[in-house]
């Protein structure tokens, strides 16, 4: 049966990092002992904390398809792959944002519940959301449209879940209704999803607001394009990768030629990117909130409805092309003089704004990402005010 | 040298640890208050005490949680502030009984009082259907993930806390309504306004109609069939928003409600609930995250966690406020 062979090729398969070798509750017991002005807890109990979370990192990494991916696509520089130290370093932030970050409300919560082990999870997951979100935004962005659509789908039964979660996941199980066995040839869906970007690209990654749910709705009525090429059922990860590689491909070659600074990411440009690999987690917030402070100003800008969406979709394409915590790329990009962004011709194309209209914009991003750059509360660890 | 990332966990540790909580309350629970119920025991929430009213004792309760995804009715506190990060979904605060106080409340820590107002300000404007302008909130409020966080967790929280006596929020109340048309009617009827319900739009039924039949799913009302009892209209507001009138003879008094909003394919654009009260017509006004062309209301109770349909249904089409 052909569904049978879309059972996950690696299916995760940790030892159970919940419980200890003789039942304990390591994550439970770590935290009821990580009293506030109170000792350290064992360094036995750190010790075996730590590996049980590493444990759970590397099977939550795998289940979301991201053991395959580089490092750099969840803020982790300097490494190809996820070799020992690149995951000691994505462990060490995942520790603190668990562990220390939300340690009162851990705490809090084992006053109600015999135990925390299911919420430690809970955050490694929210974990791994904000990193994809904040440093891949690009494959976040088309997943997270492929995965509306495809919900979109199966409450219209349009898609029918066959397996696994009804939210959609990478695992789930779909198909169409009345499919026949089918041959599910990997060209086709190469050339499907490739179809889906040479129609949806810019706006799949630019837009915002109402304007996504149209591109969700867009996209929602090209799944059956999925079925016309042999694909009558799919797991969702089969096609939300091959989806997220074509995206990242026509992103580029819309650039390359005339562009070359500002190629976007890809595995290999990621792999090989050289920002220092113990770039902190605090530097990786502060980005964050320059990011959001930036788009917080956009919002209030006071300017005509078409100048705003110019602007709004020139600073997607910017907070894609500078992913990472090198700030001073934003600048760069902006510096009409640097360039970085030589082809004002092409970029307007791209991204459908009028060419004479791209100084005067890259003035007004550029004098809003100096202000949010000079803001005292950027980098002091405080939201923006104009962010509230 | 450079500190290894095992180095850097155990230092973070240790500087957390020397942080001193700050002093919990003690007495009746107080705006600011952060505590754990045994009864949202299964959810990964805390609640804020935004308010407590005096006759009838009363908490006005928000949920607050970790994930760090914030749309637009939330409240961020940011890591660094007591009881930060934490984020409050003003979307789903309530009221409850304060007389006793929430059975074996524990307190958890306490916000800072700039916070609660802020939180109190963002659930007024959500409930007067104002939505902040943010494209960042609209961004987490596109997410599949943000959008199961609020199904899976904060609705049902809401529910646990709500399923005792409990009192939710609606907008306002007004008077019974004396028209006698809705009497008779068996629970399908709904009144649809807009704004502060300055503009009711009736949704009227014929007497001879069967009631209080589950609408199959996948039944669509659409076709030529306008000005029916089925269809009605509302005009598109900036922001989006849609007030609902449930008259008082549709409800059994101190039963909870549910006013569920769909899109005609099924995707939920919000789901509000309310007590009824004896006497009085529920106006509950409804903010969406972006304008509708139509939707589908339906109104169900809430027995013993299952829900019941009440009606089969109202298809509303917005059309633009100058028709």
């Amino acid at each position: 049966m052909h569904l049978a062979r879309l059972a996950p090729a690696e299916k995760a398969q940790p030892a159970d990092p919940l419980r200890s070798a003789d039942g304990r509750r390591p994550f439970s017991e770590y935290v009821a002992a990580l009293v506030p002005e109170g000792d350290e807890p064992p360094a036995s109990l750190f010790h075996e904390v730590w590996g049980s979370l590493r444990a759970a990192l590397r099977s939550e990494l795998k289940k979301r398809g991201l053991w395959d991916s580089p490092p750099g696509f969840l803020g982790v520089y300097g490494w190809e792959t996820w070799e020992a130290a690149a995951l000691e370093e994505l462990l060490a932030d995942a520790y603190v944002f668990v562990f220390v970050d939300r340690l009162r409300s851990l705490r809090a919560q084992l006053q109600v519940k015999p135990n925390v082990d299911g919420l430690v999870f809970l955050n490694l997951r929210h974990f791994l959301h904000e990193r994809q979100r904040a440093h891949d935004p690009l494959g976040f962005r088309v997943f997270e449209v492929l995965r509306s659509a495809v919900r979109q789908a199966v409450a219209t039964q349009t898609l029918q879940v066959i397996e696994g979660e009804t939210e959609v996941r990478n695992e789930t199980l779909l198909r169409f209704p009345g499919t026949e066995p089918e041959t599910r040839p990997p060209e086709e869906l190469v050339r499907v999803v490739d179809g889906w970007c040479a129609a949806l690209l810019p706006d799949l990654v630019t837009l915002r607001g109402q304007g996504q749910d149209e591109v969700v709705g867009r996209l929602c009525r090209r799944l059956p394009d999925l079925r016309l090429h042999g694909w009558g059922s799919f797991l969702f990860r089969e096609v939300a990768d091959a989806f997220k590689t074509a995206a990242r491909q026509r992103w580029a070659a819309a650039l390359i030629h005339e562009m070359p600074e500002i190629v976007p990411e890809t595995p290999e440009s990621v792999a090989s990117r050289s920002v220092p690999p113990d770039s902190s987690l605090e530097e990786r917030q502060s980005f964050q909130r320059l990011v959001g402070c930036v788009q917080a100003s956009l919002d209030r800008l006071e300017a005509r409805e078409k100048t705003k969406r110019y602007l709004s979709t020139l600073w997607q394409f910017f907070r894609i092309q500078a992913a990472d915590p090198d700030d001073g790329r934003f600048s760069r990009l902006l510096d009409v003089e640097s360039g970085e962004h030589r082809s004002q011709r092409r970029l307007a194309e791209l991204l459908g704004i009028p060419r004479e209209r791209l100084p005067e914009l890259f003035g007004v991003l550029g004098r809003m990402l100096e202000r949010c750059r000079q803001a005292p509360t950027w980098r002091s660890g405080k939201s923006p005010q104009e962010d509230r | 040298m450079s500190e290894s990332p095992l180095a850097r966990a155990q230092r973070r540790t240790r500087e957390a640890l020397q942080i001193a909580p700050p002093p919990a309350g003690t007495g009746p629970l107080q705006p600011g208050d952060l505590v754990v119920l045994p009864r949202t025991a299964g959810f990964p929430v805390e609640w804020a005490v935004l308010d407590r009213a005096t006759a009838p004792r009363r908490l006005w309760l928000v949920p607050a949680d970790t994930h760090p995804i914030r749309g637009h009715g939330d409240i961020e506190i940011p890591a660094g502030e007591p009881g930060g990060p934490l984020w409050l979904r003003c979307r789903f605060a309530t009221w409850v009984s304060g007389d006793p106080e929430p059975e074996a409340a524990q307190r958890t820590g306490r916000l800072a009082l700039p916070w609660i107002q802020e939180a109190k300000d963002r659930c007024g404007q959500l409930a007067r259907g104002i939505r902040s302008v943010s494209s960042l909130a609209d961004e987490a409020e596109a997410d599949p993930e943000y959008q199961d966080w609020e199904r899976q967790v904060l609705e049902p929280a809401r529910f646990a806390l709500e399923e005792r006596p409990a009192e939710a929020a609606p907008v306002r109340r007004r008077p019974r309504s004396s028209v006698r048309l809705w009497q008779g009617l068996a629970a399908a009827c709904l009144a649809a306004t807009v704004g502060l319900s300055v503009w009711v739009v009736q949704l009227r039924q014929q007497l001879d109609r069967p009631v209080a039949r589950v609408v199959p799913h996948g039944v669509v009302y659409d076709g030529p069939s306008r000005g029916s009892e089925e269809r009605t209209e509302a005009p598109r507001l900036d922001p989006p928003a849609l007030s609902v009138t449930v008259p008082a003879q549709q409800l059994e008094p101190g039963s909870v409600y549910v006013i569920e909003v769909r899109t005609l394919d099924g995707r939920l654009l919000a789901r509000p609930r309310f007590t009824a009260l004896r006497d009085d017509d529920t106006v509950l006004s409804i903010a969406f995250r972006s304008q509708p062309d139509t939707c589908r209301l339906r109104l169900f109770r809430l027995k013993n966690g299952d829900w019941g349909a009440e009606d089969e249904g109202v298809v509303v089409h917005f059309v633009d406020p100058a028709r």
